[in-house]
């Protein structure tokens, strides 16, 4: 009753080409493992063929507090929300609403010109850790968006994170660059004279 | 705006939604189902639709597609800071994944 040996060629294929999905969205070798049957020798070809370098190697992140903090937490949500929904009302298998629901979530992110802050093995993860019962979905009381949260947590008079950010939200070591640049920009379209330029143009002479 | 005009607004919106849905679902009934918010059972009819009952369907009087926000939910996501109004697309759409398909139909 070996299921490997079973395993017809088609089935084989379709196996194939599930890996090529998940690695092209970024799956690990940890992943590719638990969700797919295909050795792992074959799996460490495939990726090479599709990255066109070796999978990464050292463990996964096994945190459950990652997915706390605000912009991890909407992030994390909308995943979560989106995969219940494909595995629940559409009847989806857990790959499928998996590779599915990912792909919805960076359109959503190239589409509203976000960083997509969850990638694709903490994705796999938060679903893993709620099958292990370690998170739940709390009501906002707002919203009544469903939020992830710790097991055990309040379930009542939760607010979530996009009605009330917290006051640090979106001041990012990114975000304090950015303005940066756009402020130099706004400068130097005044023709302000910048201190760097003398060495430049002693250089050029 | 005539009543006429207003008949012929809903049922060029019934006909560009049902065409639009049957496509989106024939594409991929998973992603359609949960880009349209809609339950299996309606996913599966709108699917086996013919051309000619899509056109007799569309030309009722009502529109046939509904809002999906309720009004509570709507507010909250609308009324953001202005300073995070980038997060507010992604709030409505958590709101929207959310959304049990139950009171859709």
């Amino acid at each position: 009753m070996n299921l490997i040996a079973k395993k017809s060629l088609t089935e084989e294929a379709q196996e194939v080409f599930r890996a090529v999905a998940l690695i092209e969205l970024g799956a690990r070798m940890q992943v590719l493992e638990s969700e797919l049957t295909l050795s792992r020798e074959r799996l460490i070809r495939l990726y090479r063929e599709v990255r066109g370098v070796s999978p990464p190697k050292g463990m996964l992140p096994f945190s459950a507090d990652w997915y706390m903090p605000w912009l991890s937490n909407i992030h994390a949500s909308l995943f979560f929300n989106t995969y219940l929904f494909l595995k629940n009302e559409a009847s989806c298998s857990h790959l499928d609403a998996l590779t599915k629901g990912y792909r919805l979530y960076l359109e959503h992110c190239t589409r509203n010109d976000a960083e997509p802050v969850l990638d694709l093995t903490r994705a796999w993860t938060l679903v893993r850790f709620f099958e292990a019962e370690m998170l739940q979905l709390t009501p906002c009381c707002r919203c009544t968006g469903k939020f992830v949260a710790h097991k055990h947590d309040l379930q009542h008079g939760v607010v979530c994170g996009a009605c009330q950010p917290p006051s640090r939200a979106g001041k990012t070591r990114k975000a304090a660059a950015r303005a940066a640049v756009q402020a130099f920009a706004s400068v130097t379209d005044e023709n302000v004279i910048d201190p760097a330029a003398p060495p430049i143009s002693a250089e050029a002479a | 705006m005539s009543t006429f005009e207003i008949q012929e607004s809903i049922r060029e919106i019934n006909l560009s939604y049902l065409i639009l849905a049957q496509r989106i679902l024939r594409e991929d009934r998973a992603i359609g189902m949960f880009r349209l918010g809609l339950s299996a059972e309606v996913a599966d009819l709108l699917m086996s639709l013919s051309l000619p009952q899509v056109v007799k369907l569309a030309s009722s009087d009502q529109l046939l597609c509904a809002f999906r926000f309720n009004d509570h939910m709507l507010l909250s996501a609308l009324t953001q800071p202005p300073k995070h109004a980038d997060i507010a697309s992604t709030h409505a759409a958590v709101l929207l994944a959310g959304q049990p398909v139950k009171l859709l139909i």
